[in-house]
């Protein structure tokens, strides 16, 4: 079978051991998507599938692409809007998690994101200009933003930036669309650069996965110091890192992942933290919420019971929930929804 | 005979009263039914204690063993583990690792470089992608 050239990016074709499973890889959102399926003859139909579905999450909720939805909203300066159906879910989903984690993810960290530099691509982000730390200022809050089915009523001045949910969101999407296209026979994992979601049946024993965090921003192998093999049959797995997307201020480093208390990187003893969930839009919410918060952080996702894994800046790994402690260790992944589907009536406030 | 007592006055005010012939001319029939009804009572009655002394019963037996539906509905309560969809029997044995959680990696705008396993080919450049602000 051919490698895919789409839209998105690259797909390249990749046999998994015994030829029944088949993996490829695109670039989308900036990111290294891996899809893998079984039977390996659904493939190109995943891909496909996956590849559209994250062009259409791009269109509608990217920051950095001055036609998506979203950027066109922020363009108007705030006001009462009627956003598609997709876009609604997006921004629902982000609202539900600044919720289900008492604020320390929240969707108004956009002007924050602004004002640190992070307006641009990534790679295309300048690393000498200057900057004033202490201007920067707590984002508004997600009780400022109100959602009611496809109305949204965005103040004047807030951006919203969907990041610490929207990938895995997209990743849940993509996982769906693909067993879609496969006809829902098999099993499909997809990873939107380290955020996974399974879909379908597993292979014996889940989906084997490697955890961990490589700090110089250099690809994550199984021979690094604190990683781990586990196994995943259902639901999702995050990640979140600050030693990943960092740049320099100012003669500062900083990263990717804002406090939205101060409008600053968040500042905390993990440098990584991987949640599994329901969904992988709750582990990606999950993950981001524990480095914000720090030791409360960590106190807050033992409330939650998820099973999860943090490290911190020396190398200690901490285990949460049901977290296998050994190599090759099966996840066990709650059933239990922590964001829910997403109300058609919404108001973050409430 | 002097029984005044005050079914007799009702009985008696019937039959001085036409319209209320067709009544008392009803009243054995409606006794006889409401004696069926009570006997079909007692019956239900009888049959639902036997009911729910057999389940009590069963569910004695069952709960030291924590597979009754008592123990099943707990197990949902506090939330249960995500399951995958029915097994087919078909699956494949993956060995080794299929994908890296460790956070985001950045693509910059450029061509992609050869990872992960397998006989993996690379071609072509990234066309598109806005990055996106991840975790």
């Amino acid at each position: 079978m051919p490698a895919t050239i789409s839209r998105a990016g690259v797909s390249r074709r990749q046999p998994v051991d015994d030829g029944r499973v088949a993996a490829a890889e695109i670039d989308a959102l900036g990111t290294r998507v891996r899809i893998v399926v079984w039977p390996a003859e659904a493939l190109e139909a995943a891909t496909q599938a996956v590849t559209g579905e994250l062009h259409r999450l791009d269109m509608q909720a990217s920051r950095f692409r001055e036609d998506s939805e979203i950027s066109r909203l922020h363009a108007r300066g705030g006001g009462l809007f009627l956003i598609s159906e997709g876009l609604a879910e997006v921004i629902g989903v982000a609202l539900a998690a600044a919720r289900f984690t008492d604020g320390l993810v929240d969707p108004t960290v956009g002007q924050a994101l602004v004002a640190l530099g992070y307006d641009r691509d990534f790679a295309a982000i300048a690393e000498d200009e200057p900057i004033d730390f202490a201007t920067a200022r707590p984002a508004p809050g997600h009780r400022t933003v109100a959602l009611e089915g496809r109305l949204l009523h965005l103040p004047a001045g807030v951006l919203l930036d969907v990041g610490a949910t929207a990938k895995g969101l997209g990743s849940d999407r993509a996982g769906r669309a693909a067993l879609a296209a496969c006809r829902g026979q098999g099993g499909v994992l997809v990873s939107l650069g380290g955020d996974i979601a399974v879909a379908g049946e597993p292979p014996v024993g889940g989906w084997p996965i490697i955890v961990s965090d490589s700090p110089t921003g250099r690809e994550a192998t199984a021979q690094d110091a604190t990683a781990q093999i586990v196994r995943l049959g259902a639901g999702a797995l995050a990640s979140s890192s600050t030693g990943i997307r960092q740049w320099k201020r100012s003669g500062q480093t900083v990263h990717h992942i804002v406090d939205p208390r101060t409008g600053l990187p968040a500042k905390g003893p993990w440098r990584s933290a991987t949640v599994a969930a329901a969904t992988c839009a709750e582990a990606n919410a999950a993950s981001t919420a524990a480095i914000v918060g720090g030791e409360d952080g960590a106190s807050w996702l033992q409330s939650t019971g998820l099973p999860a894994r943090l490290v911190a800046s020396d190398g200690t790994i901490r285990r949460f929930g049901s977290w296998p402690e050994v190599d090759g260790g099966m996840v066990k992944v709650p059933a239990r929804r922590m964001i829910g589907p997403v109300p058609t009536s919404f108001r973050s406030a409430s | 005979m002097s029984t005044p007592d005050q079914p007799q006055f009702e009985q008696a005010e019937f039959l001085l009263r036409p319209e209320r012939i067709q009544t008392a001319r009803a009243a054995p029939a409606r006794e006889e039914n409401l004696r069926r009804v009570r006997r079909v009572s007692n019956w239900s009655l009888a049959a639902l204690l036997i009911g729910v002394g057999t389940t009590s019963a069963a569910l004695a037996h069952v709960l030291p063993g924590q597979t009754s539906p008592v123990g099943h509905y707990a197990a949902t309560q506090t939330g249960g583990l995500a399951q995958p969809t029915a097994t087919s029997g078909r699956a494949p044995v993956v060995s080794g690792p299929v994908a890296v959680s460790s956070g985001s990696q950045v693509v910059p705008g450029s061509s992609v470089t050869s990872t992960g396993q397998g006989s993996t080919t690379q071609t072509g450049t990234v066309t598109t992608g806005s990055t996106w602000k991840d975790s």
